[in-house]
């Protein structure tokens, strides 16, 4: 599981997330419609309580993924479209298959894209790490307005 | 985020830090609590109402309907589910809903037993 530094560099600027914000650290594949990612929790992160992050964490990391395939579509396509935020607006459902992710971690991130209607797409994330996954959930984000 | 008892025990109040880290680069300029931070706050909800430890398995049909953003004072109201260990809830801010769902937890580990 080791990253691409030149995706990961031109991706950096279109991505709307900033400093801790963003726990993706790196793209390791992508195609379109799909995209494999590396994320890492620090132990400093908000949401970490007694050096424990919550599995629905999870979900914030297969949103960013999906930010990051929908980025990576744009500068494929060579599209002057406006870059979107890509809030996340809905989980239809999710499954937490370990109470706590690893933090300080090299976590595996897929997104895959299963519908857009846009403003909004639909995307199935799995978050893990390279043995199993912890969290797998159908995710819809929003462009936003930007 | 700080917690403030209320007088329904389904009922839990909140306020969004100012200051949370929640807001560093989330996102530049226009800062909105992740919809992770909801999760977060109707987590420890349900922990406070069960007074157990909790392990979340589930969620179903989760909307993010309304940004939360710095200072906000906020409800979440939480119900059982039809489901066993279910919990549905509203977070609600201003007379509005700003997201809800349905969350499932494992069973509690004395289930079943004599």
């Amino acid at each position: 599981m080791s990253a691409v530094p030149e995706l990961w560099r031109d991706l950096l600027a279109s991505m709307p997330l900033r400093g801790p914000a963003l726990l993706l650290t790196g793209i390791v594949r992508s195609e379109p419609g799909w995209v494999e990612a590396t994320a890492r929790v620090p132990l400093g992160h908000p949401l970490v309580v007694a050096g424990a992050a919550p599995c629905f964490l999870g979900l914030e990391l297969g949103a960013q993924a999906a930010a990051a395939m929908e980025a990576l579509s744009r500068s494929r396509e060579a599209s002057d479209r406006e870059p979107g935020v890509g809030y996340l607006v809905r989980v239809r459902e999710a499954s937490f298959l370990a109470r706590h992710l690893p933090v300080d971690t090299t976590l595996r991130v897929t997104a895959r894209l299963e519908g857009a209607a846009l403003p909004l797409a639909i995307h199935r994330i799995t978050v893990g790490t390279a043995e199993v996954d912890l969290v797998c959930a159908r995710i819809a984000t929003h462009r936003g307005s930007s | 985020m700080a917690a403030h008892p209320s007088d329904d025990d389904r009922v839990f109040r909140f306020r969004v830090s100012p200051e949370s880290r929640c807001f560093d680069g989330h996102f530049a300029g226009l800062p909105i609590l992740p919809g992770v931070g909801h999760l977060a706050m109707v987590a420890s909800a349900c922990a406070r109402r069960s007074r157990r430890d909790l392990a979340l398995t589930a969620a179903r049909d989760l909307r993010f309907q309304r940004p939360l953003g710095p200072g906000d004072e906020v409800e979440v109201v939480l119900d059982d589910g039809a489901e066993p260990c279910s919990v549905r809830f509203e977070v609600r801010c201003r007379g509005e809903v700003a997201s809800r769902g349905l969350l499932l937890f494992e069973p509690p580990t004395d289930v079943g037993r004599p």
